[in-house]
């Protein structure tokens, strides 16, 4: 495809590729598993819909919004009630107890002193084929009918568009969408049209929408691979608003915990070996 | 599955289906945007379906200058009581290999719903053609039965449309083929025209209509205002603009034969803007 600047583009077909993928057999990607622990499970058992009860929910998706989580949004104390576990790829960084923040892990924590107060913290990639029943088993599973949702995830600016050149985008800056349900006012910009969100965050925002429960979803557009400070104290309004200003207190050693992620997350960065 | 936005029964016997696919180009889609921002729709549905890729963003069809939040998904649908039309708006491909079940599903949907009539927009390659399709027009159309009976003559006579020529064999046959085979096999080719051939092949009972157009990909605006006007044409959707309303004529209204409102979501079709400093 030729642009309106002459260069010469190559792009795939936007239509689906011919006439083709009909009996397609491909390999069959594994569907993501939700599992709980015993004390969760038992708890559950008791109730009429078996559903985890939440008042709560934070949803964190990738290295900046996770980083951001883990030091800012956990303040209290927690406990991992449960996971959602899918394939893992040979090359993703992972230690044998599955607890470092920089390990590709998705856990399910809740607040030892609120349990309403959910935390779902996705270090993993979800590849937008499955983010279907991902999204699917978070929502089956946890009772979300009067809960307040909030996501957290980054994007890169590469594909942001705006009437200012990227050069001139002020990076790291935040964007939200919110659904119908959610009657509070995002603390930042609402994502500009023609720009859009795709893969998981897409999808939950999706199925929140088309349930009506009360979500909004933080994004941040930033330019590094790997998470960097600023990037992860991008999210740092959000502690403000609803849902998550009634679940932290400040963090004294916020700092010290953040430069520790950061430096653990920039040992893969092999950009400059 | 199709889940209601509202909670209004809908009686959509008397309505008409505009149901784009996506193909070479996003035609149908795109001509289905100017007729849900030029009637300003309202959207009363979302299909959620596993087989579609997600996407979220802000209202496509809002007004420029709105600064509040309405959640568009990868597969809506809109509304208009008035112009008795509801048009599915897709924005995502599919998964691969799930484009059937996707395909299936909706066919049963359309035909529980008992919609008055079913017009599937769609487009299919331009350097496909064979050489007598290389000039005139570069529509073409299939029909149900019941559609031949409808309204067959009036697309013939009236609208200039033409029945896609079918094919003897894959990909083009050879001269021998063409002299021995006056009635023989007769193939549907329309490469890249998405999902639309399996919609038309599992609803021949509806009366149905598949309207497509030879287009190569590209920035394609002007090939979806030439189908919304040949919609428009047909079905009278939107009056022509008479001079009293030069107020409306804004960058943001796309003149074919009659003005269409181009939605917010068309903006920036190239990128973001450059830095001027670039070329100085």
């Amino acid at each position: 495809m030729a642009t309106f600047f002459g260069e010469i583009l190559p792009v795939r077909s936007r239509a689906v590729d011919d006439d083709e993928d009909d009996d397609f057999r491909g390999p069959i990607e594994g569907e993501p598993i939700l599992h709980w622990s015993k004390k969760v499970k038992a708890e559950t058992e008791k109730l009429p819909d078996k559903k985890v009860p939440c008042s709560n929910l934070v949803i964190s998706i990738g290295q900046e919004a996770n980083a951001f989580t883990e030091v800012y949004v956990k303040t209290f104390k927690y406990e991992i009630i449960g996971g959602i576990f899918s394939k893992i790829q040979d090359d993703d960084p992972c230690t044998l107890s599955q607890t470092s923040p920089t390990d590709k892990s998705c856990f399910i924590y809740r607040c030892y002193s609120n349990p309403s107060i959910i935390v779902c913290q996705c270090n993993r990639d979800v590849s937008q084929e499955q983010s279907f029943s991902w999204a699917k088993l978070l929502c089956t599973n946890i009772n979300l009918d009067t809960a307040y949702i909030a996501v957290l995830a980054s994007c890169s600016t590469g594909g942001y568009c705006s009437d200012i050149p990227s050069s001139d985008l002020d990076t790291p800056f935040l964007r939200a969408l919110k659904t119908e349900k959610f009657v509070g006012t995002p603390i930042c910009k609402i994502l500009e049209q023609p720009n859009m969100l795709t893969g998981l965050p897409a999808q939950l925002m999706t199925f929140f929408q088309v349930h009506q429960y009360k979500a909004v979803i933080y994004v941040c557009y930033k330019e590094n691979r790997y998470a960097d400070i600023p990037s992860v104290k991008a999210f740092l309004p959000v502690l403000e608003v609803t849902p998550i200003k009634d679940m932290t207190e400040p963090n004294k050693k916020a700092e010290d915990m953040l430069r520790d992620i950061v430096e653990k997350h920039q040992i893969h960065d092999m950009l400059y070996l | 599955m199709y889940i209601a936005a509202t909670k209004r029964k809908h009686d959509w016997q008397d309505f008409t289906l505009i149901l784009p696919t996506v193909s070479v180009g996003n035609v149908g889609q795109l001509a289905a945007d100017l007729i849900i921002s030029t009637l300003w729709m309202e959207r009363v549905g979302y299909i959620h379906h596993p087989s579609l890729l997600p996407v979220a963003g802000n209202n496509p069809f809002a007004h420029e200058d709105a600064t509040s939040c309405k959640l568009a998904t990868c597969c809506e649908v809109y509304e208009s009581i008035s112009a008795q039309v509801v048009v599915i708006q897709q924005r995502a491909p599919f998964i691969k290999g799930k484009r059937k079940e996707f395909a299936d599903w909706l066919s049963k949907w359309v035909k529980d719903k008992h919609f008055y009539r079913v017009i599937i927009l769609t487009s299919t390659f331009a350097q496909e053609r064979l050489d007598y399709q290389m000039t005139g027009s570069p529509f073409r159309i299939l029909q149900s039965p019941s559609m031949e009976e409808q309204s067959g003559e009036f697309f013939r006579t009236k609208m200039g449309w033409k029945e896609l020529e079918r094919r003897h064999s894959f990909p083009a046959p050879t001269p021998q083929q063409v002299a021995a085979e006056e009635t023989g096999h007769q193939l549907l080719y329309m490469p890249g025209s998405g999902i639309a051939k399996t919609l038309y092949e599992n609803c021949q009972e509806q009366p149905l209509l598949v309207f497509m157009m030879f287009v190569s990909e590209g920035d394609n605006a002007q090939d979806a205002l030439a189908v919304a006007d040949q919609l428009n044409a047909w079905l009278s959707l939107i009056e022509k603009k008479d001079k009293q309303s030069k107020d409306l004529e804004s960058q943001n209204f796309a003149k074919g034969i009659v003005e269409w409102k181009v939605p917010m979501s068309w903006r920036l079709v190239f990128g973001s803007r450059f830095d001027q400093k670039l070329f100085q």
